[in-house]
């Protein structure tokens, strides 16, 4: 039997080799097939009840326009309902199902900077391995870490260790590291790959990208008072720091006194120091380095990004709260997500002159940090509920609908797998 | 698992009516070919069961707009061969761009010169891709053309040298 079998030319033999890997994946694909199944809307199974749906959506809107009128016309703000009434055309109204999609080819493509590990970030005291996911598949890169961030060109990652600061390549080879004086936390690689800003305690300090010349940074103000105090920031767990794009090494940071400052991290000197909004979450530079977002708790203020002057501010509704931003890959919008209660939203901040028209991408129960596709066409949103990635077309080619990556967390062999970041920009 | 076309007709019908039963026989029908087609091009565990899982949520999906009358095989075999085609030319592209620290963390396994697999593992890409469509995936030289936006006849060459190349290695191995 087995002589007769290799007796035949191999183009007979090769539909049925077997593939390493097969079984295992096998099961695995059959459970998420099988969930997407029978998560299949009711509607999809029988024309009747299509339209049936219809109807009832038809019905529901037709409520909500009314609604939306009659609050309009009796309530004089009627903000609240309005808002509700949006909620529910968006919820009734609902776009197409997203389309599953796999790690193998993101949209967007890229490679996306993943944290693994037995919870999503944020948890107190988490960890996680950090690990690359691109078109080549998912590689891990370290054991256990705290954060990790890209380097400017997408070569090297940071990742913090207790006391420790790591910069692997992308093999996992390590190529340095550090011991910083306290818990390293918040590192942030500058855009040109020579400088990496971090927190050791509550203390920023920087060191550049080969891991040499580590030190505090120390503005020129506090040396003239011949004090040289380290510069002294708010609590690791509120916003890291962040590099302005463009010539120099010009870092933002948010400090213990409630003001964000921005220095050249090479001279020492403070170009600007400005109040910020209570209970800064998040520092940005929109990618021309000419806007500097500080997301507060409840206020997201556009400063500029040379002056520190006031351009525009985002206030949020009552019981509302900020949670994170990330700013477009091109010109000056700006992705928020914010929450209220048990729901999360996503809105694209649109910003014209000094105005800012929010517009609300996806609404959904726990969402986590997000990130823009190196084209800036994909907004990758953490939905941690449910365990998946979203993908949502911002801007580019019109008809596009969102991807969902589901089961994120067992792709990469652990229970929550979050995105920290998604490299590279083009050129 | 081979089933008849109109037992094919039959098991679609009842998934569209929410039977999870005659999904399952669809899935374990043609998740072998869709898994080792993947596997072939790719050479990556991961990267294939992302192919054809992805190719199997793509049709339950669209399970509701699939015309019975045509046969579910090609249209999942040609999602697919588009989808591991894309992820050979993405890879290709990262490498123009010159990353060399990627390239090398690539885990491609060594393909095993003892067995068939091996052997096919070990053709260059261009001519394994074609093969494994065609011999794994079914797919007739004109598809395979127009999947890979090639002429026919450099298609049915890459096939003739990876046959070849196959062959030599049955003899050798006999």
């Amino acid at each position: 039997m087995t002589r007769r079998r290799h007796l035949r030319p191999p183009a007979d033999r090769l539909a049925g080799l077997p593939a390493p890997g097969e079984g295992e994946a096998r099961g695995r694909a059959w459970r998420l097939v099988a969930a997407a199944h029978a998560a299949r809307p009711e509607a999809d199974r029988s024309p009747g009840s299509l339209r049936g749906a219809h109807r009832r959506r038809s019905v529901a809107v037709a409520a909500a326009t009314c609604a939306l009128v009659v609050a309009a016309a009796f309530t004089p703000p009627g903000e609240a309902v309005a808002e509700w009434v949006g909620r529910t055309v968006r919820a009734v109204v609902a776009p197409p199902p997203p389309r599953p999609a796999g790690l193998g080819v993101l949209p967007g493509g890229g490679r996306v900077l993943v944290l693994a590990g037995s919870a999503a970030r944020g948890a107190p005291g988490s960890t996680g391995a950090p690990h690359i996911a691109g078109d080549r598949g998912r590689r891990q890169l370290l054991g256990a870490a705290g954060e990790a961030t890209w380097s400017g060109h997408g070569r090297f990652v940071a990742v913090t260790r207790g006391s420790e600061l790591i910069a692997v390549d992308l093999a996992g080879r390590r190529r340095w590291s550090l011991a910083a004086p306290a818990a390293v936390h918040g590192p942030r690689w500058s855009p040109d790959g020579f400088r990496i800003a971090y927190l050791a305690g509550r203390a920023l300090r920087v060191v550049a990208g080969d891991g040499t010349a580590d030190r505090l940074v120390a503005p020129a103000r506090a040396r003239r008072a011949n004090t040289l105090a380290p510069v002294r920031l708010a609590p690791a767990a509120g916003a890291p720091p962040a590099w302005r794009p463009g010539p120099g090494h010009v870092l933002a940071y948010a400090d213990a006194r409630g003001r964000v400052a921005v220095v050249d991290a090479d001279r020492g000197t403070v170009l600007f120091s400005v109040p910020a909004p209570a209970g800064v979450r998040r520092l940005a530079f929109s990618r021309a380095g000419d806007r500097l977002l500080v997301v507060g708790r409840r206020r997201a203020r556009v400063l500029g990004g040379r002056s520190g002057h006031t351009v525009s501010t985002l206030a949020a509704a009552p019981g509302v709260e900020n949670l994170t931003a990330a700013y477009a890959r091109r010109g000056r919008d700006f992705a928020l997500v914010r929450r209220r209660g048990g729901r999360s939203e996503v809105l694209l901040v649109h910003a014209a002159g000094g105005a800012l028209r929010p517009r609300r991408l996806f609404a959904a129960g726990t969402l986590g940090p997000i990130a823009f596709s190196p084209r800036g066409d994909w907004l990758l949103v953490d939905w941690r509920e449910t365990g998946s990635w979203m993908f949502l077309p911002v801007g580019g080619p019109a008809g596009r609908r969102a991807r969902q990556i589901t089961g994120v967390g067992r792709r990469f062999g652990a229970r929550a797998a979050t995105p920290v970041g998604w490299c590279c920009p083009p050129g | 698992m081979r089933v008849s076309l109109s037992r094919e007709r039959a098991l679609v019908r009842a998934a569209q009516r929410g039977d999870a039963a005659a999904l399952e026989a669809l899935f374990r029908a043609h998740w072998p070919a869709a898994y080792r087609a993947a596997w072939f091009i790719v050479r990556d565990d991961q990267a294939a069961e992302d192919i054809a899982q992805e190719a199997f949520l793509a049709a339950v999906a669209a399970l509701d707009r699939f015309d019975r009358r045509r046969p579910l095989a090609p249209w999942l075999r040609t999602i697919v061969a588009r989808r591991a085609i894309d992820a050979v030319r993405a890879r290709s592209l990262r490498r123009e761009v010159g990353d060399e620290a990627l390239a090398m963390a690539a885990h491609e396994d060594p393909p095993d010169p003892g067995d068939l697999s091996g052997a096919l593992a070990g053709l260059p890409e261009p001519q394994r891709v074609v093969v494994v469509l065609r011999h794994v995936l079914g797919l007739t030289p004109g598809e395979i053309a127009a999947l890979l936006e090639l002429p026919r006849g450099t298609v049915n060459s890459r096939l003739r040298r990876g046959l070849d190349a196959l062959e030599s290695w049955a003899r050798e191995a006999r």
